[in-house]
């Protein structure tokens, strides 16, 4: 459904490369959350694919056609409430931005009567529509914005920090609006938050991105895997050479030491047990004194993946 | 080509229905218009247009209010797209549009026309107080309103020049209101062109607005020359629009690789 496809940016002015070779692709039906620190290049990417931007190597691809080419037809599958922005003409009621957004988006005035009902009740906003958008509440004001994203019908919504300046109510009550628009309209979905717990709710997969690079891509089934306990740190002792016995045996550990007794954050691989684990590290030589069980959420993770360096832009 | 109509539509009725939710601006920009025009009448004397027109000396002060609409309709067009467009990149909306299913430009000769008919209510509110309070009536001919028609498109043409900037650097405000005051002068609304410096001259005679109000007296007073006044309006209305697109589509190109389409 939608191809990014070796993407870069280098902004000429400021020559800050805000996406280096970024590739990934989201099949139909799926959400994704795009997850990093600010200046990330997040939003220079959600840019790039919506064709508000365009950059400076690579392509992206909705439905099959580049952005760039065929900007008018692909628009027409793709909604998005972007961030930091009204989105909306906050002097006209919530109907009156439903009917002029969808027009300009190609659907006729009497089909978005139609659909207006629907997609007022799907976001909770049933009986506003006659309301100004500047006298709605924040958590409205962004269902408003949802709404509008999403009269046209479109295959593809695209939310940038979609939770920004709302309180914790609101922000449960998108989650339940994005779970429901998931599961009624098959819904593509590639969102950007800083707010973990909210894109872990909602997301089928996240992409980490750093520095412009894209550095990890991991599916909810995945994250789960890591959450469920299958990582431990190990205290070790080992007769001389521990490190470089560890580093030959599980080049991926993180060693951490800390005063007398060194240990490591492992990842247990899913065909082994703990205790199998154990005894093959007891025969290399290595004494495990204890091991810890690390429960992880997606904000343990994210911190991990900002810990490890981004690759070099070269 | 229904999906153009059905935006162009939507885009008006919008662009009337959210100027009506600025009242307050609308009714200081009637204000600001109608304490010019009075200072105007009470500080001048405009006998040269009778006299570079002809007809009858009474018929000068018609003749400036006729300049005077032009002009009206004309600072209209600009603030709309210059100073509209900066704010509507300031609240995202701009965004919203760009990702329409039709040209971006097309959405804003909508907002043109739909500008165009609130300060045609603006104009109307003007020309009945000149009317009623000081006995100056406006004569129009069919001529002079296609001059009108011409002149605004050219007018709009040179807003999106201002629009395209506003894109790129957003804050046009200053600009636009010194440009507002040029047109006062340079295009012989309210004074006479020729006694201008040459610089001067050159400047109002390439925009349309002085031909526009050129060929709108002169249809007015029934004076001759009106076909080479005509092919100057057209030329320069024409050459305005063309100048106007070129830098708008240039600007906004300039805009989305920049990254700066929308943000404030």
């Amino acid at each position: 459904m939608l191809e990014v496809i070796n993407v870069s940016k280098t902004y000429k002015r400021s020559q800050v490369k805000a996406l280096v070779d970024v590739s990934f692709s989201i099949s139909q039906g799926e959400t994704v959350g795009l997850v990093g620190p600010n200046g990330a290049g997040k939003t220079t990417l959600i840019k790039s694919i919506l064709s508000l931007l365009i950059p400076s190597r690579g392509m992206v691809k909705i439905g099959g056609m580049d952005v760039q080419t065929h900007r008018y037809r692909v628009l027409k599958q793709v909604g998005a409430v972007l961030e930091g922005a009204r989105n909306l003409y906050w002097r006209l009621s919530l109907r009156d931005n439903l009917l002029y957004f969808g027009q300009i988006r190609g659907v006729p005035a009497s089909v978005i009567e139609r659909r207006m009902p629907g997609v007022l009740e799907a976001l909770d906003l049933e009986g506003l529509e006659r309301r100004l958008v500047g006298d709605l509440s924040s958590g409205q004001k962004q269902r408003a914005a949802l709404a509008v994203a999403l009269i046209h019908s479109p295959a593809i919504l695209i939310l940038d920090e979609p939770t920004s300046g709302l309180d914790v109510p609101s922000v449960d009550a998108l989650v339940s609006v994005l779970v429901g628009l998931k599961r009624e309209r098959d819904l593509t979905v590639l969102l950007s938050s800083h707010n973990l717990a909210f894109v872990q709710s909602v997301v089928d997969r996240v992409l980490f991105i750093d520095k412009g690079h894209l550095v990890e891509d991991m599916s909810i089934s995945e994250l789960e895997d890591v959450e469920a306990g299958n990582s431990y740190l190990f205290t070790l002792k080992a007769q001389g050479g521990l490190r470089s016995k560890v580093m030959r045996l599980f080049p991926e550990a993180k060693l951490q030491w800390k005063g007398e007794n060194p240990g490591i954050v492992m990842t247990i691989p899913p065909e082994e047990t703990l205790s199998s684990f154990v005894s093959r590290l007891e025969k290399e030589g290595i004494t495990v004194l204890s091991a810890e069980r690390l429960n992880k959420d997606l904000m343990s993770i994210y911190h991990e993946m900002l810990d490890e360096e981004a690759p070099r832009d070269d | 080509m229904t999906e153009y109509l059905r935006a162009v539509k939507a885009e008006i009725v919008r662009e009337v229905k959210e100027s009506f939710q600025y009242r307050t601006a609308l009714a200081s920009d009637l204000v600001v218009l109608a304490l010019v025009y009075s200072g105007l009448l009470f500080s001048g004397k405009f006998t040269w247009i009778y006299r570079q027109y002809g007809g009858e000396p009474g018929e000068s002060l018609s003749m400036l209010l006729l300049g005077y609409m032009f002009w009206s309709y004309s600072i209209y067009a600009l603030s709309q797209m210059g100073n509209d467009i900066a704010r509507e990149a300031s609240v995202g909306t701009l965004e919203q549009k760009f990702m329409g299913v039709v040209p971006l430009p097309l959405l804003l000769a909508a907002k043109a026309l739909g500008g165009s008919i609130v300060s045609s209510l603006l104009v109307a509110v003007l020309v009945m107080l000149s009317t009623v309070a000081f006995k100056v009536t406006l004569q129009i001919t069919i001529s002079a309103f296609l001059a009108l028609l011409v002149t605004l498109v050219g007018m709009y043409g040179l807003g999106f020049a201002i629009a395209g900037l506003a894109i790129l650097v957003k804050r046009t405000g200053q600009l636009v209101f010194l440009l507002q005051i040029l047109l006062l002068f340079l295009t012989g609304a309210i004074l006479p062109l020729n006694s201008m410096p040459l610089i001067a001259v050159f400047l109002g005679r390439s925009l349309p607005l002085t031909w526009g109000i050129d060929v709108a007296r002169a249809s007015v007073a029934g004076t001759g020359g009106i076909v080479s006044r005509w092919i100057w309006l057209l030329l320069t209305s024409a050459a305005s629009l063309a100048f106007g697109l070129i830098l708008f589509f240039w600007f906004c190109k300039k805009a989305r690789e920049e990254g700066s389409l929308g943000r404030y």
